[in-house]
């Protein structure tokens, strides 16, 4: 692994912590409407990067939003490896440059991380071990909203997050 | 790199790692917290996220903040007094406050004493006019009580019915009926073993003890406290006597008091956990000012590497409760704040600037209204409780604290500010709902303190 691919990885984290620190602050005003800035982001790099490159996007993604995540850390590796993993599929289908593929690939890994910390959390909560508090007809509501808000920042934006400096050495996968 | 490559091997790790993060899994939940280890370090990156969020505490009037808190602690210190005059005559009382209940036996509690000199163990244990157990022994700092509904406890009682007397020993809880915990209602039935005259079926059961073989006449103390009402109970051909108590064992017990022999050295009916005392309290460092998911209302701060946050330990600005410490992992620690579906704490209602308190028993965040208010429930009992007191003076205002009788929160903390009902349809008080919109001060995330147990040290 070149020195400027590890570098890119490094930048991609910083990018990815502060995107996710935006969204923690935009929460306050936006609530349930508030895109998921930081899968957004990884979406627009894995719609440049290769399959093998999920092994490392995974951990990095899931160490930038860990500050900014209430969930336990098993649930956020597992929600964070399915969210770029249906991603991956996604992108295989839907052209991922083009607006409808930006948008259709950030609302599905949206909806997936949200809706796998729900259900993880209900479960866990069922048996005695968990704190959240289960599911309802708000979470699934919640879903649709941070799902399509984020559909909406991907169509506006992705243009410019799967071109945003120090990244060139991760674009290995041509249009 | 064609193995990494392998869809089918991602596939089958991703479906691994979805399987054994269902459920707690020990293994794994450390192998992830390892691999996460580097957020707590790469975090410090977005701490211009918190400075942005901090800000500074709506203007509350700490002094007005401070007296309300030592109100409250002493209402409740205070409301564990007999209210007949005969039953405090003659008698030192020493208030403790419950702590937590012993693990897998919940006939027992863990108080802090205000006092720890003058209660010895075989005291007896009493709240206002109620006798509910006896000290049975002492771990650290803390006293362990017995309580009455405790399978093997057992004192002698008599019961009275018009002319009627008989003598009987009560302990433990009829079997039949002990579902009747669940549902918090004050309407728990002791069991009564060998009464004297089994026609007695009815009256008053208060406490008569003899002094012991050794003479001692601890046992005696509690002489005329109330146990409750003597009640008969068919059970097929079985006639079995029943003492209904009017305690409320479930949520009633945050504070008690210890009937001693001698009188307190030091402070006899103060709370024995001080929040205004600073060095019961160790500053927090944030990492993070919010969350990315919009339904749950958490933070992260720093995590100590050799002390550990307690999980449930509270988080404060000053004496404004923000939340309580949900779990840790990989240096860090999550804190639920006031509206996260995750936070639950031991609540009273107080008038405010009076000494007027009620109980409510646990409540639990549904949520943030908006920037000020969060949505609370409360238990079906703890509502008809904060109705009655709303309706005794309708128009002061009710400013909801935590009671104690919980390990990392203590007593007199404030909650906030209830806010009254916009219309019946509101959910708050006066809705048909359990819950209640609570007015708190703003988090300021750059100013949080966590609350430290007496044998901690500040990190």
């Amino acid at each position: 692994m070149s020195g400027a691919r590890i570098l890119s990885m490094l930048v991609y984290m910083v990018f990815l912590l502060w995107c996710a620190g935006l969204e923690a602050l935009l929460g306050d005003t936006l609530g349930a409407w508030t895109p998921a800035l930081s899968l957004v982001l990884a979406c627009a790099v894995i719609a440049r990067a290769e399959d093998e490159d999920l092994w490392w996007l995974v951990p990095l993604t899931a160490i930038a939003r860990a500050p900014f995540a209430p969930d336990e850390p098993s649930v956020l590796v597992g929600g964070t490896f399915l969210a770029l993993w249906v991603a991956l599929l996604v992108r295989r289908v839907l052209d991922a440059a083009g607006v409808l593929g930006r948008a259709a690939t950030a609302f599905v890994c949206v909806a997936s991380a949200l809706l796998w910390s729900t259900v993880s959390g209900a479960l866990r909560a069922a048996d005695g071990d968990g704190t959240a508090s289960g599911l309802s007809m708000g979470v699934y509501a919640t879903v649709v909203s941070a799902g399509l808000s984020s559909a909406l920042l991907a169509a506006v934006l992705g243009g410019v997050l799967q071109s945003l400096p120090g990244l060139a050495a991760l674009r290995r996968r041509a249009w | 790199m064609g193995v990494l490559r392998s869809r089918t091997l991602q596939l089958v790790l991703l479906l691994l790692c979805l399987a054994l993060s269902l459920r707690r899994v020990e293994g794994m939940e450390q192998a992830c917290a390892v691999l996460l280890t580097p957020a707590r370090y790469v975090a410090v990156l977005a701490q211009p996220f918190v400075w942005l969020r901090g800000r500074a505490v709506q203007a509350e009037d700490s002094a007005t903040l401070v007296q309300g808190s030592q109100r409250v602690r002493a209402a409740l210190a205070a409301a564990v007094l007999p209210l007949e005059p005969e039953l405090r005559a003659g008698r030192t009382f020493v208030a403790c406050e419950v702590v937590a209940r012993v693990e897998r036996a919940p006939d027992r509690l863990l108080v802090r004493a205000a006092d720890d000199l003058a209660v010895r163990v075989g005291d007896p244990v009493v709240l206002q006019n109620h006798y509910v157990g006896r000290v049975s022994g002492q771990h650290g700092a803390e006293w362990e009580i017995e309580l009455v509904t405790a399978r093997d406890h057992r004192v002698g009682a008599i019961a009275r019915h018009e002319d009627e007397i008989a003598r009987l020993v009560v302990g433990g809880l009829r079997r039949e009926l002990s579902r009747e915990r669940g549902t918090g209602a004050p309407a728990v039935v002791l069991a009564a073993h060998a009464p004297s005259d089994r026609r007695v079926r009815a009256g008053e059961v208060r406490v008569q003890e003899t002094p012991d073989a050794s003479g001692a006449a601890g046992r005696t103390r509690a002489n005329g406290y109330k146990l409750g009402e003597l009640e008969v109970l068919v059970e097929g051909a079985a006639v079995l006597h029943g003492v209904r108590t009017q305690v409320d064992w479930e949520h009633g017990l945050h504070h008690v008091a210890v009937l001693v022999d001698a009188a307190p050295a030091q402070r006899g009916m103060v709370s024995a956990r001080e929040p205004l005392d600073a060095q019961r309290w160790a500053a927090l460092m944030s990492l993070s000012a919010g969350n990315v998911w919009s339904h749950r209302e958490t933070l992260k701060v720093v995590d100590h590497p050799q002390r550990p946050l307690r999980t449930g330990a509270a988080v404060v600005n000053g004496l404004q409760l923000c939340g309580r410490v949900l779990a840790q992992s990989a240096g860090m620690a999550d804190v639920a704040l006031l509206g996260d579906p995750a936070f639950e704490v031991e609540a009273v209602a107080q008038l405010d600037g009076t000494s007027e308190v009620a109980a409510l028993g646990r409540v639990r965040g549904l949520g943030r209204v908006n920037d000020t208010d969060v949505s609370l429930e409360l238990s079906a009992l703890g509502m008809q409780r904060l109705q009655d007191l709303v309706q005794r003076a309708p128009r002061a205002q009710v400013v909801l604290w935590s009671a104690g009788s919980e390990r990392g929160v203590p007593a007199g903390l404030r909650l906030g500010l209830l806010q009254p009902a916009r219309s019946t349809s509101d959910p708050v008080v006066g809705g048909a709902a359990r819950t209640v919109h609570v007015r708190s001060s703003v988090v300021d995330v750059r100013r949080l303190s966590v609350w430290l147990e007496s044998n901690e040290e500040a990190p």
